[in-house]
């Protein structure tokens, strides 16, 4: 499993360096800023955004599904990386320095899973749950962006797939949660559409 | 007088580096600030067209809403990551996460206070007209925020 995880990697990875403007592309994509920035703002506008009020209400509770499960993601992350007993890989760049085509500045954090295609998924589930189209839509940036983290060095495909699946889990987990604690977005919104803004 | 500035850059690079841990100082954060601001902007502007709401659109004309907006985002981002080179950005998420905040909390309170300026006189009719009718967001297709929020203030007193 390793080893086929390494071999998708080195071949992805392998691309790199070789022509100049993809290298720019695929830094700007793997960033902390690009893509996040385009989700968070698509988020605001489907708060925003809806033919009526019943929709809008929809849209506004996928909204806090994705917050919530954003919370939760972060979490056992956090868990994980602190756990004594935690699976700890280094990076693909600490562990063959001489073979990886590293274009981005390295990172502090453990490699599994990855923290950025977890957080950038879970907007894409979350709206998902709320309308279909657009969460499909917005699963193409974030593809874009597990990809572009392999390609630029920083993960192992294993990484980016270990974030999607935590992506799920903790989507699902906000969504059932949300489900069942109904009062709670009710109140939230209600409390926000007496100041204007739902 | 260098002295008086040095020593003032001296505290705010060390600010920059004490509460953001990065030591290129404020250039970052005002650059992140302002590209936040600005595209948040434009994101509003492109919501109160789509959506019709007249209140808080800084344009009488959708299709200036929808340029403005376009034109605002697209401009900020090509300005912030063609300005420098950010793959060595050494920005925390907590610190991001922060600014972005910031950034996007200004531009809605710029907005609404804008569009209040603008629009104020020019919706006053129509509020008395529509007055309890709406509710939510739908108030600001006929009403700033600031009017809104003053009339719910009001009611509430009664």
């Amino acid at each position: 499993m390793i080893h086929l995880d390494e071999s998708i990697f080195f071949w992805i990875n392998g691309l790199a360096g070789k022509v100049s403007p993809i290298d720019t592309l695929m830094i700007l994509l793997a960033g902390d800023i690009f893509i996040p920035i385009l989700l968070i703002f698509s988020l605001i506008a489907i708060w925003f955004i809806g033919h009526d009020q019943i929709r809008r209400e929809k849209n506004q509770r996928a909204v806090l599904c994705v917050l919530l499960s954003e919370g939760i993601a972060n979490l056992v992350i956090y868990i994980i990386n602190h756990s004594e007993n935690a699976y700890s890989r280094l990076r693909p760049y600490e562990t063959y320095p001489s073979q990886v085509n590293l274009l981005m500045h390295p990172s502090a954090d453990p490699t599994f899973p990855s923290n950025m295609a977890a957080v950038c998924f879970v907007v894409a589930f979350g709206i998902w749950t709320a309308n279909r189209k657009l969460g499909l839509f917005l699963i193409i940036p974030c593809i874009l962006i597990g990809f572009a983290r392999i390609y630029v060095g920083i993960h192992y495909p294993i990484d980016i797939i270990g974030g999607i699946a935590l992506a799920v889990v903790s989507t699902g987990a906000a969504y059932l949660l949300l489900k069942h604690l109904d009062f709670l977005p009710s109140w939230f919104i209600k409390k926000m559409r007496s100041l204007y803004l739902a | 007088m260098d002295g008086y500035i040095g020593s003032w850059t001296f505290v705010a690079q060390y600010c920059g580096y004490v509460f953001l841990g990065y030591e290129g100082g404020w250039t970052l954060v005002i650059e992140y600030f302002f590209f936040i601001f600005v595209s948040a902007l434009g994101l509003i502007q492109l919501i109160a067209a789509k959506s019709r709401l007249n209140g808080i659109s800084f344009f009488n004309r959708r299709i200036w809403g929808y340029t403005f907006g376009t034109a605002a985002v697209i401009i900020s981002f090509c300005c912030f990551f063609i300005l420098r080179d950010r793959s060595v950005l050494t920005f925390d998420a907590n610190q991001q996460l922060f600014w972005f905040c910031l950034g996007t909390l200004c531009s809605f309170l710029f907005t609404f206070t804008i569009s209040h300026l603008i629009k104020r006189k020019r919706l006053k009719t129509i509020i008395d007209e529509t007055s309890g009718t709406e509710e939510g967001i739908d108030k600001l297709k006929y009403s700033t925020y600031w009017s809104a929020i003053s009339q719910f203030i009001k009611a509430k007193d009664k």
